[in-house]
C-alpha cells in the first residue's frame, strides 16, 4: 500500500499502518533529525516526537501534498522545537579558522571520515540555515520542495541555502575541497 | 560582489543558468569563482556523505517508546496544546500592536501605514509576518507550526562596540524566548530603524528573516550590521550591511 493510503488508515486509529509507515520512513526522519539536531539522542527524541504527531493530526494531512513532504515539515518543525527548549543562551562565535584553504589536505579525507567534522558544523549555524542545506544537499530536494516544507517562498530557500553553504563552509575550512575544476551540474 | 552576482551564483550552484549568464559571470569574475567553488565544494561534501541509520537497539527502543506515548492516549496532550496555541496568537497580536503603537508615536500618527511599509521592505518575509493561525486549515498552515506565526520584531541597538553588541544580543535572545513562551514580554517592544528602499538594508533583510524571529540592526565598532536571533539555538549570525558578509563576532 502507498503512504497515502497508509496515511489515511492512520487517520482513522489504525495502528498496523502507522507501524508500516513508520518503519518505511524512520530512517528519513532520523538523517534530518540527526543532522539539524546534532548528536544521536536528540536525534531519537526528534523521531520519536514526529512519529507521535503523525499519529495524531494524520487526520489533517491533505493528499494534494506529497506524504514525504508533510514528513519533511512535521520532522523539522519538531526540531525546531526540542532546539528551542534546549537552547544555550550564550553567543557562539564564527568559525576560528579564517585561513586561506590549504587543499594538500583535502584528499586526505573521505566524506565518511569527514561526518564527524560535517555534523558538527552542520549542528553549529542556524537551524534556519541548516535546513535548507540539509533538505537541499542531503535529501536532494528541489527549491520548491524545500519552499514547501519550510512554508517559505522559493527566494528564500534558495537565499538560506546559499548562506547556510557560505557558513559552513567557513566552519568547515580546510577540510573542503575547493581546488576542483568548476562544474555546475546540480 | 554585488547582490544580483550573488543571485546568479546561488542559482548555479543549483543548477539554474537558463540564458549562461551565471555561467559567464563566475567565468569572468575571480571573486564570483570563488564563491560558486566553496559554494559546490559544500554541496559536494555533503552529497557524498553516506545516510545517517538507527542501529538496531535504537529502533527497538523508538518502537517501544513511541507505542507507549501513543498507548497513553491523546487527551494528556490535547489541553496544553490548545492553550500554548492561543497563547501564540495573543502573543502575535500584543507584539503587533506594540510595535504599530511605537511607530505612530515615532512617525507622527500613522503607525499601521508605517508597519506596512516596513513589512513590505522585508519583501517575501511580509505574508508570513502577519498570519494568524486558523483552526480549519490542514497541514499547510500553522497547525503544523511549532509556535504559532508571529510577526518579525525590529530592534536597533544603536552604536556599540561588539563586547556590548554581543552581550545585547543574548538578552533580547533571553527576551525573546520570555515573549514566545507567553510570559513577561516587558521591553519586548520595539522601534524600527528599518528605511524602507535603502539599498543597503534589503540585502541581508528581505530574504532571511522568518515569522518570529528578531531581526537587530546596529553599528558595531563602526561598522552597520545586522543580525539574525535565531528562532531556536542562539547560534548568533551577523552580517556587515554594506556587502553582507558575515561579520565576525569575536
Amino acid at each position: 500500500m502507498d503512504d497515502i493510503g497508509l496515511v489515511q488508515l492512520v487517520a482513522g486509529g489504525d495502528r498496523s499502518a502507522f507501524s508500516a509507515l513508520m518503519e518505511r520512513h524512520q530512517d528519513l526522519v532520523f538523517g534530518v533529525a540527526l543532522r539539524l539536531m546534532g548528536n544521536r539522542e536528540a536525534a531519537l527524541d526528534a523521531v520519536q516526537e514526529t512519529f507521535i504527531t503523525l499519529f495524531r493530526k494524520a487526520d489533517r494531512f491533505r493528499a494534494e501534498a506529497a506524504f514525504t513532504t508533510w514528513l519533511y515539515r512535521v520532522t523539522t518543525n519538531t526540531c525546531y522545537d526540542l532546539l528551542r527548549k534546549q537552547r544555550r543562551r550564550h553567543a557562539d562565535p564564527l568559525p576560528e579558522h579564517h585561513d586561506p584553504v590549504d587543499t594538500r589536505t583535502a584528499d586526505q579525507f573521505t566524506s565518511v571520515e569527514l561526518r564527524p567534522a560535517v555534523e558538527s558544523a552542520l549542528a553549529s549555524i542556524p537551524p534556519e540555515f541548516s535546513a535548507a542545506v540539509i533538505l537541499s544537499d542531503l535529501e536532494g530536494l528541489s527549491m520548491e520542495e524545500i519552499s514547501r516544507v519550510l512554508d517559505i517562498p522559493i527566494g528564500t530557500a534558495k537565499s538560506r541555502l546559499f548562506r547556510g553553504r557560505r557558513l559552513l563552509a567557513e566552519r568547515l575550512g580546510n577540510l573542503l575541497d575547493t581546488n576542483r575544476p568548476l562544474t555546475d551540474d546540480a | 560582489m554585488h547582490d544580483h552576482d550573488l543571485d546568479l551564483v546561488a542559482d548555479l550552484s543549483i543548477g539554474l543558468d537558463p540564458d549562461g549568464a551565471a555561467r559567464r559571470l563566475v567565468d569572468s569574475c575571480a571573486e564570483c569563482a570563488a564563491e560558486f567553488t566553496r559554494q559546490v565544494a559544500v554541496r559536494d561534501l555533503l552529497g557524498g556523505m553516506p545516510a545517517a541509520v538507527m542501529t538496531d537497539d535504537e529502533r527497538r527502543s523508538l518502537r517501544a517508546a513511541v507505542g507507549k506515548e501513543l498507548d497513553r492516549g491523546a487527551s494528556v496532550l490535547a489541553f496544553p496544546r490548545r492553550w500554548a496555541t492561543i497563547g501564540s496568537v495573543a502573543a502575535g497580536v500584543l507584539v503587533l500592536v506594540g510595535v504599530g503603537g511605537v511607530l505612530s508615536q515615532l512617525g507622527g500618527g500613522n503607525g499601521a501605514a508605517e508597519f506596512d511599509t516596513i513589512a513590505s521592505a522585508l519583501g517575501g518575509a511580509q505574508t508570513e509576518t502577519t498570519a494568524a493561525p486558523s483552526a480549519d486549515q490542514s497541514f499547510t498552515a500553522a497547525e503544523m507550526a511549532p509556535a504559532g506565526v508571529e510577526p518579525i520584531r525590529l530592534v536597533d541597538f544603536g552604536a556599540l562596540d561588539l563586547q556590548a553588541f554581543v552581550a545585547r544580543l543574548a538578552e533580547q535572545a533571553d527576551l525573546d524566548e520570555k515573549a514566545r513562551a507567553g510570559g513577561d514580554t516587558t521591553g519586548t517592544t520595539t522601534t524600527s530603524s528599518i528605511t524602507p528602499g535603502d539599498p543597503q538594508q534589503p540585502a541581508c533583510l528581505d530574504r532571511v528573516a522568518a515569522p518570529g524571529q528578531t531581526v537587530v540592526t546596529a553599528v558595531v565598532d563602526g561598522t552597520p550590521v545586522v543580525a539574525y536571533l535565531p528562532l531556536s539555538e542562539a547560534t548568533f549570525v551577523a552580517f556587515r550591511m554594506s556587502d553582507c558578509e558575515p561579520f565576525p563576532l569575536e
